[in-house]
């Protein structure tokens, strides 16, 4: 069985313990804690192949940014959230995935952008045009979920899974780096 | 096949140079204006690096396509020279389509050198003929598209370097090479080698062979090239002096402008006013606009880069020529050599044929001679063979000499000859590139000046047309009009007018008036006709006009009367002036106008080429505002941007800051009236050095940003948790550094200014929470792990909710963190008693905002404790320090008010800790009670422990509720702690009866005691009442040491109090051993036995526990009042508090005393009961000190045992006896806790304890009064003994 390493992201208030703990559980918090980092793992089937998430939920205040380098490394795939009722958390994303290739050093990492808060659509700021054009310019898929309605929520992480298996067999004709070859 | 591929590719090609051509004219048609913002914006700034890597990459892989298809060109199996060719056009499409889209993407870096290195890197391809290709002549062939691939990217670099250096007028910048580029990209896909057809005569190699053939050629080349110097030297100046010029007379005309402006705009009713108004304002707006192209010539644009290049061509043409000439003189060194070796060789020649002819003539002598000169002769003969041989050999040496000399030449030529090619080759291409700037400046130039008369044109075209239109005498008609109806209404700029006016205006229908309202003056703008037509008409009635059309006639009457207005001060400039005009609808431009915005469309227009910050189109924020500005003098940093301001500058009158004018409607700091001070490090500035700024130690930062918070966003969702706009936030940081407590904070968002807050904190060097205390706070956060894991297991049982063991944890370790925490520094103290009590303010609103305590606990932990920083790398476990330290801040925040002094406010905590050092913080706070409300009550009871009824009492009150929440004890030590505190309240009391009247009378004593004992401590109430403090009795010390407590409760730092707080101290101290000599049948055992009274036996136990401790205390608090002032004193008493020593500390009573009267007060004496039993002997003025001499001397430690025991037991009996009222003012402490007061009495040990303290800093003053009082009470009783 194939383990994944997820990391969700974001900054603070967007609803990525909401998004997991509704993944996993299906359920939707109230709470308005803020994380420091909490850890789930849940089996799931993607495309009739049994796999296991490891789901890493960290903090998206800023003072805990020194612990993102951390597992960012650890990560194999990044689930970026911002909400869409906020404008500042997308704006907050897009220095995250910078962050994310530098730290890994390479640019095809399995990423998903994802606007969560669907619910809200009453209160918007960011429309979808402006998440999928910048998940076009990243070159990775963008979804737009509700943790509160239960909308998209598994397959964000189904699509996160197939991502990580995208990448694990790279594009032989993409001469984009080196690194490319080396998984 | 490969045709096929050919074929393939080149649709491709086609198709993507359609596609591309279509690009070009799109953009070419677009108005993409070039905004100045464009280049501040980060992202931006993004895209283009982006851009430019990716350009980047893909000129390198051009590089890399040739060189790998070069190196396989090698092999002559891999005949791959169709590929070899596709590839390679391949990659150059690549390029140039990504060349393409970046200069379409950055119009900015549109410019005619990128496109003609371009043509030629793509021409030079074109020219390789593939075919050709082979191992020889690859590496000529290639050299040229090598060449061109680099100066392409040398001229990339160049414009972007130009690009953002400069932030003027790019959009002048060249969009008519587009279609060159175009017609490029066709070529390419041609096959046809055709390059120098676009470029010229010659190609650059048969320049430089023809060249080569002549012999002077790099002289001439040089020549040439200095000649070019000269040339643009002339240029240059020429140039220069004609902008020169030029700006001066700009200068003058808008001196002239706005004097004529504001003549005739007094006027009102003149014909064609409205026209030359509009004239001169153009002419304003032209000159400014001139000014600023020509700034930018001067700048970047022609000035500069042509004189850089110059500079760069001198240099060049220097080292070609001196390499040229060294080469020369090797050259010469070498044929003169030759010549040297020649001539040698001759003479050398010579001499051989000398000698070889001598040699003969010899030969010949020797033959005819006959024998008797043989000898002779035969030596002359062999010598002259020998001579001859020599000369032979001589000559072989110089020919070969010779020959090597020739081989030297032949090479040296041959060097000579390369040196010529390479050097023509250079001079050649640095012609080249010079000629590309000079080109590209020249553009520039005749641009810029060529749209500045465009638009100069238009103007007056329009202008014209305008003029023609005027009907005469129509003003005097308007004029006459409006004296008519201005008698009706009043003409004051009202909007409202309009309304009513426009019926009076014949001749222009409403439409009119509508078209003109809509219409816009902008000196770029082209007023069409017909609008121009209608305002001549419309010039009318200035006032109806103002009202009827806009802006337009709004900046003639509003103008005028602005402009009388703005006459009056000195400092009018076109900002203020155009400040008023409402050129588009924004928050920054004057009320006056704003009626009038709704009605002003914004004008595309606008947008355009004056958006370059004229003056008209200032916008000014809310902040800026509140200054008066005026031209910049000189060059200085903006305080919005921080950048170098020059030219459009503007500075305040009052407060002297500097922006520009683009930031002005950005700027955020408002006028304080007087000189704005620098700007202050602030952020990640050492905190010591803020702190010192403050009297209280409270970072303005932190007061601002929290009472901004506070005002408003107290119910604000996710306040503190989500983020707010980084920029937003940088502005705020660099705003509240620049200009401190000007800052105009509402233009923010409440996350930005949580943002902020929790930045500063984080960036600090140390956090509050100092490092060296790191580990001690995480142990107590530890503990409160435990605190609460036992509280959530408690909870399961009902009957133990009553059990106080957890309450004892909790107010144990409450006690431990105020110890802890007064041994921060006083800034810091007072700085995170600031922050936890905004942020219990916080959670207070915890139902709205979602952001309890514990949240922001999670928030606020890594800022305001965090372990020194080490390079050790983070690690999963470092996640365990982040929820300790989650933790205590949220214990912090919680038990804030227990903690600290919930009702302090930052002044009140300057003064508190004002003493500074640890034991003054001690003293600022008062111990609030750490139990809930219920847990208080059962205080109040308790709190009527030995006093008497006295009204007072009820400031007692207040005291004990703070003294309460003091304890993080165990219950021995609380009631401990109750006990020292009734002893000290008793030894108060003792020690002014005593002195005052010898009390000898034990029940009197007691009686007196118990209310003395209350009395001062309610005196101390008060006293600490008005002083705000109470003596934190617990604080200080660890849990373990309540003895300590009571010391450092007697020390007492801090100046207010201190005399008072010290001999409170040594007071409650004296009281001790007062109270433990009172048991030993002393009079001082008096006070003791009155408690003694009272039910003893359960306290016996845990009187005795504390007598240790209180023996300490005795001991260390009689160092205090010691003469000495120092702790030695104690020795004397810690000798067991015997009475010889309570008797020799007798003598030290007086100096003692007067020693209290120092502030440095420790461990106050005990007072020996001795010297209270024999009070007579101390003189009344020694009460001033209060000091209690040391423990009495009867009394050894038998009887502070008992004492104490005694105490402690008096205190619930006395508790519950009489005086309830009595009970109020000592806060309950002062039971030691007897069994069914249990739980009650811990408060009121609490109380107590903290009483005991309060009573301390209270001291001197009322304690006079109460000594009067005393004085009067013991006249009535009977004295003790």
């Amino acid at each position: 069985m194939r383990e994944y390493k997820v990391v969700v992201l974001g900054s603070g208030g967007v609803g990525k313990s909401a998004l997991t703990v509704q993944f996993v559980t299906g359920t939707f918090i109230e709470k308005y804690d803020p994380t420091i980092e909490d850890f789930y793992r849940k089996e799931i089937e993607v495309d009739s192949s049994p796999s296991v998430l490891e789901i890493l939920d960290t903090a998206g205040t800023e003072q805990f940014a020194s612990m993102r380098d951390l597992y960012i490394k650890n990560g194999q795939g990044f689930i970026l959230v911002y909400s869409l009722v906020n404008q500042q958390s997308f704006q907050d994303i897009k220095p995250m995935r910078d962050q994310i290739i530098r730290v890994k050093r390479y640019e095809k990492v399995p990423v998903i952008l994802v606007g969560n808060k669907v619910d809200l659509e009453s209160e918007r700021e960011v429309s979808s045009s402006e998440g999928r054009a910048l998940a076009e310019e990243w070159g990775c898929p963008f979804m737009e979920t509700s943790a509160k309605s239960k909308t998209m929520v598994d397959e964000l992480f189904a699509e996160i899974v197939r991502q990580m298996n995208y990448a694990a067999q790279p594009d032989k004709d993409d001469p984009c780096c080196s690194a490319c070859n080396i998984q | 096949m490969i045709a096929h591929k050919q074929k393939k590719t080149k649709k491709k090609r086609v198709l993507s140079t359609g596609q591309l051509s279509t690009d070009v004219t799109t953009s070419e048609m677009g108005l993409k204006s070039i905004n100045s913002n464009s280049i501040l914006d980060p992202d931006y700034i993004k895209e283009l690096v982006n851009d430019i890597r990716k350009f980047s990459h893909v000129l390198l892989y051009l590089k890399e396509a040739i060189l790998s298809e070069l190196l396989q060109q090698s092999h002559e199996i891999f005949r791959k020279t169709d590929c070899f060719k596709e590839v390679i056009h391949i990659r150059l499409d690549e390029l140039l389509r990504v060349l393409k889209s970046v200069m379409n993407k950055h119009q900015n870096l549109n410019s005619v050198d990128l496109q003609n290195a371009a043509e030629m890197l793509a021409a030079k391809v074109k020219a390789v003929n593939f075919t050709e290709v082979n191992e020889e002549n690859k590496n000529d062939l290639f050299r040229e598209v090598f060449s061109s691939i680099e100066t392409l990217a040398f001229t990339f670099g160049n414009i972007l370097t130009n690009f953002l250096m400069g932030d003027v007028g790019n959009d002048s910048l060249l969009r008519l090479p587009v279609s060159r580029e175009s017609k490029s990209f066709e070529n390419v896909s041609v096959e046809s080698v055709d390059s120098s057809s676009e470029k010229g005569s010659f190609s650059p190699i048969e320049l430089d062979s023809m060249l080569l053939k002549n012999t002077n050629s790099i002289e001439l080349a040089l020549s040439y090239a200095k000649t070019w110097l000269k040339y643009t030297k002339n240029i240059v100046s020429w140039v220069e002096k004609k902008l020169s010029l030029e700006l001066e007379s700009t200068r003058n005309i808008v001196k002239l402008a706005e004097a004529t402006r504001t003549n005739i705009g007094l006027q009102e009713f003149m014909p064609l006013q409205s026209l030359f108004t509009n004239a001169l304002l153009n002419d304003i707006e032209s000159s400014h606009l001139l000014q600023q192209t020509i700034a930018a010539l001067q700048a970047n644009k022609f000035v500069q880069p042509l004189l850089g290049r110059k500079n760069e061509m001198e240099k060049q043409r220097k080292e070609i020529k001196e390499l040229w000439k060294q080469e020369q003189n090797k050259m010469l060194e070498t044929e003169t050599a030759l010549k040297k070796a020649k001539l040698l060789c001759m003479q050398r020649q010579d001499e051989y044929e000398k000698a070889k002819s001598s040699m003969f003539r010899a030969e010949e002598e020797h033959l005819c001679s006959s024998g008797g000169l043989v000898k002779n002769l035969n030596r002359q003969l062999e010598k002259k063979r020998r001579l001859e041989e020599e000369a032979l050999q001589k000559v072989e040496e110089a020919n070969e000499h010779y020959k090597v000399c020739v081989t030297n030449v032949e090479e040296r030529r041959n060097d000579l000859e390369n040196t010529k090619r390479e050097i023509l080759t250079q001079l050649r291409k640095l012609v080249f590139q010079c000629d590309l700037t000079l080109k590209a400046v020249t553009v520039n130039l005749f641009q810029m000046q060529h749209l500045q008369a465009a638009s100069l044109a238009n103007n007056l075209q329009s202008l014209c047309d305008g003029a023609k239109l005027y009907d005469p005498g129509q003003e005097y008609s308007e004029f006459v009009r409006a004296t008519n109806s201005a008698e009706e209404e009043k003409v004051d700029g009202n909007v409202n007018k309009q309304l009513t006016n426009t019926p009076h205006t014949p001749g222009y229908g409403p439409s009119d008036s509508l078209e003109d309202v809509v219409r816009l003056p902008d000196n770029s703008n082209k007023i069409e006709e017909d609008r121009c037509s209608n305002s001549a008409d419309i010039s009318g009635p200035s006032f109806i006009r103002s009202w009827t059309f806009g802006m337009f006639s709004d900046s003639e009457s509003t103008g005028g009367s602005s402009e009388s207005r703005s006459l009056d001060s000195e400092s009018i400039s076109p900002g203020d002036f155009h400040r008023k005009l409402p050129r588009t609808p924004s928050s920054g431009t004057m009320s006056s106008a704003d009626d009038l915005d709704e009605r002003e469309p914004p004008s595309p227009s606008e947008a355009g080429p004056n958006s370059l910050g004229t003056f008209k189109k200032t916008l000014m924020s809310k902040a800026a505002l509140t200054h008066k500005f005026r031209k910049l003098r000189s060059p200085t940093k903006c305080r919005d941007c921080e950048g170098i301001v020059v030219f459009q500058g503007v500075e305040c009158e009052e407060c002297l800051l500097v922006c520009h004018r683009k930031c002005l409607e950005n700027l955020v700091i408002i006028c304080g009236h007087q000189k704005l001070l620098g700007k202050i490090h602030l952020f990640g500035a050492e905190f010591t050095q803020v702190a010192k700024k403050e009297p209280d130690g409270i970072p303005f930062v932190l007061k601002i940003c929290a009472s901004e918070i506070e005002n408003r966003a107290l119910c604000l969702q996710g306040i503190y948790r989500v983020c707010g706009n980084k920029i937003k936030t940088e502005k705020l940081c660099q705003a509240l550094e620049n200009g401190m407590h000007l800052v105009d904070i509402s233009e923010f968002s409440s996350h930005d200014i949580c943002d902020v807050l929790k930045l500063y904190l984080r960036q600090l060097p140390e956090p509050f929470i100092l490092f060296r205390l790191y580990k001690e706070f995480i142990d107590l956060a530890i503990e409160i792990q435990h605190v609460n894991e036992e509280q959530e297991m408690k909870k399961d049982n009902p009957e133990d909710k009553k059990c106080p063991s957890t309450c004892i944890e909790i107010n144990r370790i409450l006690l431990k963190s105020k110890d802890l925490l007064r041994q921060l520094p006083a800034s810091n103290f007072n700085s995170l008693h600031y922050l936890i009590v905004h942020l219990k303010r916080v959670v207070d609103h915890a139902e709205e905002n979602k952001m309890n305590s514990r949240n922001l606990g999670v928030i606020f932990g890594p800022s305001l404790i965090r372990p020194r920083p080490t390079a050790a790398p983070i690690t999963i476990s470092s996640l365990a320090d982040y929820s300790n330290q989650a933790r205590l801040v949220e214990f912090l925040i919680t038990y804030s008010q227990k903690i600290f002094d919930g009702s302090l406010q930052p002044q009140d905590i300057a003064v508190c800790s004002a003493g500074g050092g640890a034991p003054q913080v001690d003293q600022g706070y008062l111990p609030k009670p750490l139990l809930s409300p219920e847990e208080r009550d059962p205080e109040h009871s308790t709190k009527s422990l030995f006093f008497s009824s006295k009204e007072d009492i009820h400031t007692a009150d207040n005291e004990s509720k703070s003294f309460e929440s003091t304890a993080s004890f165990e219950e021995s030590e609380r009631k401990q702690n109750a006990f020292e505190k009734c002893d000290a309240c008793l030894l108060d009391n003792k020690v002014r009866l005593l002195v005052d009247q010898e009390l000898e009378s034990a029940s009197q004593k007691m009686e007196d005691v118990c209310k003395t004992s209350k009395l001062p401590t309610l005196k101390s109430d008060r006293e600490i009442n008005g002083v705000e403090r109470h003596t934190p009795r617990t604080k200080i010390r660890p849990v373990s040491l309540p003895v300590d407590r009571l010391l450092l409760l007697a020390s007492s730092p801090n100046e207010r109090t201190g005399r008072n707080m010290g001999n409170v101290n040594s007071d409650k101290f004296c009281k001790n051993p007062t109270f433990e000599g009172v048991n030993r049948k002393d009079t001082p055992t008096i006070v003791c036995s009155k408690f003694d009274g009272f039910d003893q036996q359960p306290l016996q136990k845990t009187r005795e526990k504390r007598y240790e401790q209180n023996d300490l205390t005795a001991k260390t608090a009689v160092i205090v009042p010691s003469a000495f002032q120092e702790r030695e004193m104690s020795v004397s008493i810690r000798s067991g508090g015997d009475h010889p020593v309570s008797t020799t500390s007798k003598p030290y009573t007086e100096p003692i005393r007067s020693a209290r009267q120092v502030s440095e007060r420790r461990s106050s004496d005990s007072c020996p009961p001795a010297p209270v039993r024999a009070p007579r002997t101390l003189q009344p003025q020694h009460w001033t000190t209060f000091y209690k001499p040391p423990a009495p001397a009867a009394s050894g430690r038998g009887d502070e045992e008992k004492s104490v025991t005694s105490s402690a037991a008096v205190p619930p009996c006395t508790t519950h006896a009489p005086q309830e009222h009595a009970l109020k003012s000592v806060p309950g402490s002062e039971n030691a806790s007897a069994g069914p007061v249990q739980p009650v009495s811990k408060p009121k040990e609490k109380a107590e304890e903290r009483d005991l303290p309060g009573v301390h800093p209270a001291c001197q003053r009322p304690r006079l009064k109460r000594m009067q009082q005393f004085e009067d009470l013991e006249d009535e009783i009977p004295q003790f003994v």
